[in-house]
């Protein structure tokens, strides 16, 4: 191999000509074939905003029949459906796909590279993602929300106890979008390992991407839990089958484990990504690189460890023996460590840097604070006498409140005023995004810390409405309030991104000042990223004392020019980043959309138990996946 | 100004011909050990199912479903399992770029696993009789587990045909590394490597304990 290094800038290498082979195509055809990571992220994060929103709303409808006592806003039957669509939609619709849209726009740019590893499987990722997503709220139009809560627990999900579709659409909803989650995890693995510039080992990877790294081999390892909790609940459901039917030789808590061994990983597969986007943040506005990255990395890859050790502390109640219960309960204190030392790296950070408080850091500061009191209440219902004595009760739903929205909603916002000058070119609206966060944090506490006090005065979760007089009158309305004042806060922020997008002050290459590869080029970044193939010499390489250098030349080839009008992008060796290879990626191709649309039909035909529609899905599914793999250059 | 200025012990040394093998291995390749991992903690989530609700029963077979039987079942193994060995010297085939005799053994290959297939139906066949999927938990752990391996046997036979028919149009002679054809190896041997575990957990451990 042999390569020539330009000592240039690498914002001055971009070349107008390598447009030409990376541009999508105008207009719908372009839209329904790209490729392009960063169109796919940004889709990825809208929709996800747009579920947060919906789902937000239906929380507004459960905090507006709980505001006060005996409330007639809806009824039993309502409640339980839309409080199970509030969940499922929170965790499977916006906050997993909310990150694997940062994922997605930012590990190409911050490692270096010009396309994900699987450009196609990313597509097709975002169209299963789509197609679950509508298939969910298909249960609207047909009258048939599912009521079994976001978890679906059987019995009470069995076909005798919820013989409507709503379940079924559910179980097939979550199996489905299991696929979508589980390419982008093994996705994000390979292009880490193999596409990272030159120089950029393990050591001097950023920390998002560690991040990423962890919860795509969690995603990996997890899910076919879920996934096998919602096939079997099917199979139950449709052929009979006895998998949690007692009276066959079934067991009705084998779902419950099933549902955890997963569930418990995925709150860590959560709150991980979220974590690399604090420290991305933390750093830029503390001017310095994150304290300790050695050990934040082993943190993140303990906590990815340990998170697979806790799932029965959600059985506590259930009857598990007591020694399973004690191991389960140490384990959950256990992974309080290295959740504190990510916390005190950040602190330390910003102790010894010199801090400015724009909007992305008042959402990771805010973070810090909710996140840490949704922890100390996560080690307090990790002891087990004390989890018997408010489990299901309303401390259990503050708890888990605080840990998601402080520990994924805080810094997904963080995120998106961090990088939106980036992606979109433009500057939001920094007075806007102040009274965002405070209403937003504001919001949150309003919202959630009366609920430890309800929980601990006995008020049970799920409840659809209470009597007077039991003295939960007080915080269920300041509860109530405090849900309007955190909604307006999410709003003002998508308020200021929509103005920005409009007519925002044009945002520069690197805003901020941050420390990784995506500030080195213009914003928006071209399709093709970088137009050489970056150096990296440090784990900042924006701060290195020189500014970074490119590979424009390798093999005898030109990068900065097209090649036989294909996708070139270079692979390196999966530890250290050597031994360069130039390679062409797979191009725009209608084929994801086909595929993803026709497994969408595979599992309407598996609802409606129909052979025919099933067998034309799956013929459809197996024709594409031939063109698409033909279409592939060798 | 094209000075190479890359301080002593930057990665460029490294040259494309001396990588190690397994560096050269094609994203594909690498995309499919992921699916093979998670596809594995599938099919070990399934055995943990079997030998949960197993634990829990006071005799397994639940009621009066008989013992698996051992012989035919072990024959179509050892049949299943072997079917590795042809796989493997059609990909060595495939990179010394000799496309006959690629074609010849994932031919073997794919007759090999049609024998296990044909196997599998004839003792659907005889069991159907004696139990389904809905009769008791026994059934439903041993139907769909078994399926869900068949199932995984069908789209690795269409992967290895599709790999036939591509060598057979030609398209990938003077290929030296076609797309596709290794990982789709490394898939077979996965279905064969997960038979022996669900053979293992679903006959042996039951019939002779």
């Amino acid at each position: 191999m042999t390569a020539t290094v330009e000592p240039v800038a690498v914002p001055d290498a971009a070349s107008p000509s390598l447009d030409a082979v990376w541009e999508d195509r105008p207009g719908i055809p372009g839209f329904l074939t790209t490729v392009d990571h960063k169109r796919i992220a940004v889709r990825y994060l809208v929709t996800a905003t747009a579920f947060l929103f919906i789902g937000g709303l239906e929380a507004m409808v459960l905090r507006a029949q709980l505001a006060g006592p005996n409330g007639t806003v809806v009824d039993a039957d309502t409640y339980n459906r839309i409080m199970t669509m509030h969940g499922t939609t929170m965790i499977f619709l916006f906050n997993t796909p909310v990150f694997a849209g940062f994922g997605n726009y930012l590990v190409p740019l911050l490692i270096g590279a010009r396309e994900m590893a699987f450009p196609r499987v990313n597509a097709f990722s975002y169209w299963v993602y789509l197609g679950s997503g509508s298939l969910l709220y298909s249960s609207f139009l047909l009258h048939a929300v599912p009521d079994g809560g976001w978890f679906a627990y059987t019995p009470l999900t069995s076909s005798a106890y919820s013989p409507d579709v709503g379940l079924d659409l559910w179980a097939m909803g979550i199996v489905f979008l299991g696929i979508s989650t589980t390419a982008g995890g093994i996705n994000f693995i390979v292009t880490i390992f193999r596409m990272r510039a030159p120089g950029m080992t393990l050591s001097r990877l950023p920390l998002f991407c560690w991040a990423i790294l962890t919860m795509s081999f969690m995603i990996v390892f997890a899910l076919p839990a879920i996934t096998l909790a919602g096939v079997l609940l099917e199979l139950d459901r449709t052929f009979g089958m006895q998998f949690f039917s007692p009276a066959g030789g079934g067991d009705p808590l084998l779902y419950q484990h099933l549902f955890w061994i997963w569930g418990h990983p995925e709150v860590y597969i959560l709150f991980i990504p979220a974590t690399g986007i604090i420290s991305m943040v933390v750093a830029t506005f503390s001017g310095r690189r994150v304290v300790a990255y050695h050990l934040v990395v082993a943190a993140l890859v303990a906590t990815g460890f340990i998170s697979f050790g806790l799932w029965m502390h959600h059985m506590f109640a259930t009857g598990v023996p007591f020694l399973v219960a004690s191991f389960f309960s140490a384990a959950s204190l256990v992974v309080a460590i290295p959740s504190g030392v990510q916390i005190f790296a950040w602190l330390a950070t910003m102790l010894t840097g010199r801090v400015r408080l724009e909007v992305p850091m008042l959402f990771a500061i805010g973070f810090v604070v909710t996140f840490v009191i949704g922890g100390m209440t996560g080690v307090m219902v990790g002891v087990v006498p004390f989890d018997q004595q408010v489990t299901d009760s309303y401390f259990v739903v503050a708890h888990f409140h605080y840990v998601l929205i402080g520990g994924t909603v805080f810094p997904a916002f963080a995120g998106l005023h961090y990088w939106f000058p980036k992606a979109i070119g433009r500057m939001p609206s920094r007075r806007l995004g102040v009274w965002s966060f405070w209403f937003t944090f504001v919001g949150t506490q309003l919202t959630f810390f009366p609920q430890h006090i309800l929980g601990l005065e006995g008020m049970p979760r799920r409840v659809w409405t209470y009597p007077e007089g039991l003295g939960w009158d007080g915080p269920n309305a300041l509860s109530t309030a405090g849900s309007v004042v955190l909604g307006v806060g999410l709003l003002l922020s998508v308020v200021a991104f929509a103005l920005a997008w409009r007519r925002g002050e044009p945002a520069d290459a690197d805003p901020w000042g941050g420390e990784t590869l995506e500030w080195a080029i213009p914003s928006p970044p071209p399709p093709y990223n970088f137009a050489g193939v970056p150096i990296v010499r440090s784990d900042a390489p924006m701060w290195d004392d020189d500014p970074p250098r490119a590979i424009t030349h390798l093999d005898g080839e030109d990068l900065t020019v097209p090649h036989d009008g294909h996708h070139r992008a270079v692979l390196t060796s999966p530890l250290d980043a050597a031994g360069l290879e130039a390679v062409s990626m797979p191009e725009p191709s209608y084929t994801p959309l086909v595929v993803a649309g026709s497994l969408t039909l595979l599992c309407v035909a598996v609802i409606a138990s129909s052979w025919p529609i099933g067998l034309v899905a799956v013929v459809v599914a197996s024709a594409a996946l031939i063109r698409w793999h033909d279409g592939i250059g060798s | 100004m094209s000075s190479p200025a890359i301080a002593p012990g930057e990665p460029l040394a490294t040259t494309a011909g001396d990588r190690p093998y397994a560096l050269a291995r094609p994203l594909g390749w690498w995309g499919v050990v992921g699916l093979i991992a998670t596809e594995a903690t599938l099919f070990g989530l399934l055995l943990f199912v079997n030998f949960y609700l197993r634990a829990n029963a006071d005799a397994w077979p639940l009621g009066d479903i008989a013992d698996p039987e051992l012989v035919k079942s072990g024959i179509r193994s050892v049949i299943l399992v072997g079917s590795s060995v042809p796989v493997a010297l059609a990909e060595r085939a495939q990179r010394r770029g000799h496309q006959r005799a690629f074609r010849r053994w994932l031919g073997v290959t794919l007759a090999l696993a049609a024998v296990f297939l044909a196997g599998h139906v004839e003792e659907y066949v005889t069991l159907w009789s004696e139990f389904r999927p809905d009769t008791n938990a026994y059934g439903s752990v041993f139907y769909t587990i078994t399926g869900l391996h068949a199932l995984h046997l069908v789209v690795g036979m269409a992967v290895l045909t599709y790999l036939l028919v591509q060598s057979a149009r030609g398209r990938y002679d003077g290929v030296p590394e076609p797309h596709g054809v290794s990982a789709g190896i490394l898939y077979w041997h996965f279905v064969d490597a997960v038979w022996i575990a669900v053979y293992t957990s679903l006959y042996l451990s039951v019939t002779l304990s």
